[in-house]
């Protein structure tokens, strides 16, 4: 339970190809010139189509890769 | 047998053949040879092919059928896999420039029970890049459709699918992360199961999603797919999320039939209005002749399946992204540059994002049980439309939102049975408007219910002909 669950922020989804650039430089990624155009868009439609999500209630689900019946536990 | 005839056989009429020696392993893998070395040059399905040691496997086949030590239906039966799976020995690229010279030291435990299935593994086929699929330019040369070479053949598992449908290998082995087997089997007309997760072992497989990997038997029939399927699925000490329930025998009831099963169309993924007509008109000519055999068909709503692409985009890219961090930092000019952005972008994904995905995974799954707590299958169509033309594919996206609608909108058709580790299965089902392009019926269940799938599709394919066209090569 989050008895003071915080209101949810939209991800941003209109990064400027700058901004992309600054992320990957915190991981030591250096993003082609050729490429940040594209990186930049990939990254901004993944966060428009998630913040379709900020509907849902998220809270109460467990974050599972594994469900209880694959991976070690007979169905 | 004429070499002709050869061609399109399935393999339980391979097997007959063989067992009653009335056909070689030897005669038939050097068939496969003489067809891959025709058609290799127009469809680029392969990577590398194993012509001498699958000779010799035939001959060693042969020579163990006629000592009375017959092993079961694979048992000289010529298949390809996936350059993705470990094969001891023999280079094992992943789609990839940067594994070239990579030469595992053991089979990949798929691989491994092939051979012990008795398989002449003759192949290993062209895919996309580290199985990401959207490959620009694929380093071992850009597979095609055999139905039309201008079309992709769908991806990750592109040049198993196209070897199957060319009649370059009885039956393949391809991987099915978010849809890589099944949609390039239906893009090329053929058959392909992804199992429940868990139900075949990951040792050996290299990896894009930990949590979705899974391989996935790919033929030209529905039995041929349980027949494959039964070789590779079980308990592997090797893989720790392998299941350890026993695998089912997939073939007994196979042909019982659907009367009194009951299927859920998915309502979110029924084909608009404004979908290709040839696949609203098979979609609905599908229903019509699974009720004719006595199943009962209604809809289910699953709500959060409309966002199974970002989700799944979220979790599986994020994975891949881990996956290849090192290479993607020190050498990302060695990537296609499909791969390498995709590839960026997530790396740049956040633990938040990466654990509310998870969150919606949950809650998805959820959703799909309570859908199948009223029906035993789900349905839906494969896809949209028609796979695209290669020319089209290969364009470099123009906007956030030509990545939306040419990235995410393919998606949701079969990452809905990725996040939710349940079984799938694609069968052909018609073609699309313009007459040529098979297009695939997509058949789910619940978990390790691969046994129901395997059945519902048996009898569809049973009661059409669908299954029977072949592209003229």
């Amino acid at each position: 339970m989050m008895p003071n669950r915080p209101q949810r922020a939209a991800y941003p989804s209109d990064l400027s190809p700058e901004d992309i650039r600054r992320l990957a430089h915190g991981l030591a990624l250096q993003i082609p010139d050729d490429d940040l155009a594209v990186v930049t868009y990939r990254f901004n439609a993944l966060m428009e189509e998630f913040n379709k999500l900020l509907s849902v209630e998220l809270d109460e689900a467990d974050p599972l890769a594994i469900f209880h019946d694959a991976g070690g536990r007979a169905p | 047998m004429s070499d002709q005839a050869l061609a399109y056989q399935p393999i339980t009429r391979l097997a007959q053949l063989i067992q009653r020696k009335e056909l070689s392993p030897v005669t038939l893998t050097r068939f496969y040879l003489d067809r891959i070395e025709e058609l290799e040059p127009q469809l680029n399905a392969h990577i590398t092919i194993m012509a001498e040691s699958a000779l010799a496997e035939a001959k060693a086949a042969e020579e163990e059928i006629h000592r009375g030590q017959y092993r079961g239906p694979l048992h000289g039966i010529p298949m390809g896999m996936k350059d993705q799976f470990w094969t001891k020995g023999v280079n094992t690229t992943w789609g990839s420039r940067i594994y070239r010279d990579f030469i595992p030291a053991e089979d990949a435990t798929v691989v491994r029970r092939l051979r012990e299935a008795g398989a002449v593994l003759i192949a290993k086929h062209n895919q996309a890049e580290f199985a990401m699929g959207g490959t620009r330019v694929h380093p071992y040369g850009t597979p095609r459709n055999p139905w039309d070479p201008q079309r992709i053949p769908g991806h990750s598992s592109s040049g198993s699918a196209v070897a199957v449908a060319a009649a370059m290998c009885a039956a393949a082995l391809g991987e099915d992360t978010g849809g890589s087997g099944r949609i390039p089997a239906a893009a090329c007309g053929i058959v392909a199961i992804r199992p429940t997760f868990g139900r075949i072992s990951r040792h050996g497989t290299m990896p894009v999603s930990w949590s979705m990997d899974s391989a996935s038997p790919m033929s030209l029939t529905v039995e041929d797919c349980a027949i494959v399927l039964q070789a590779v699925a079980g308990h592997d000490l090797l893989d720790p999320l392998s299941s350890p329930s026993l695998a089912l025998d997939y073939r007994q009831g196979l042909h019982d039939g659907v009367r009194g099963m009951r299927a859920g169309a998915i309502k979110e993924l029924l084909p608009p209005d404004s979908a290709d007509q040839g696949v609203r008109q098979a979609f609905q000519e599908s229903i019509r002749t699974l009720e004719s055999l006595g199943m009962t068909v209604g809809e289910v709503s699953v709500p959060l399946i409309t966002l199974a692409a970002p989700i799944f985009v979220a979790i599986c890219d994020t994975d891949a992204a881990g996956v290849q961090f090192d290479n993607i930092r020190l050498r990302p000019m060695d990537y296609d540059s499909s791969t390498r952005t995709r590839l960026m972008s997530a790396s740049l994904v956040s633990a938040s994002i990466y654990t509310r995905a998870q969150r919606a995974r949950t809650l998805f799954r959820r959703q799909m049980e309570d859908a199948l707590r009223k029906v035993d299958i789900l349905l839906s169509p494969m896809s949209g439309g028609p796979p695209p033309l290669i020319e089209e594919e290969n364009v470099y996206f123009q906007s956030k939102e030509d990545v939306i609608r040419r990235q995410f909108g393919a998606r949701s058709f079969t990452t809905p049975y990725s996040l939710a580790a349940m079984p799938a299965i694609t069968i052909p089902c018609g073609v699309t408007a313009n007459g040529n392009m098979p297009m695939g019926l997509q058949i789910g269940g619940g978990p390790f219910e691969e046994a129901t799938v395997l059945r519902a599709a048996a009898a569809f394919e049973s009661a059409t002909q669908w299954h029977t066209r072949h592209p003229k090569l």
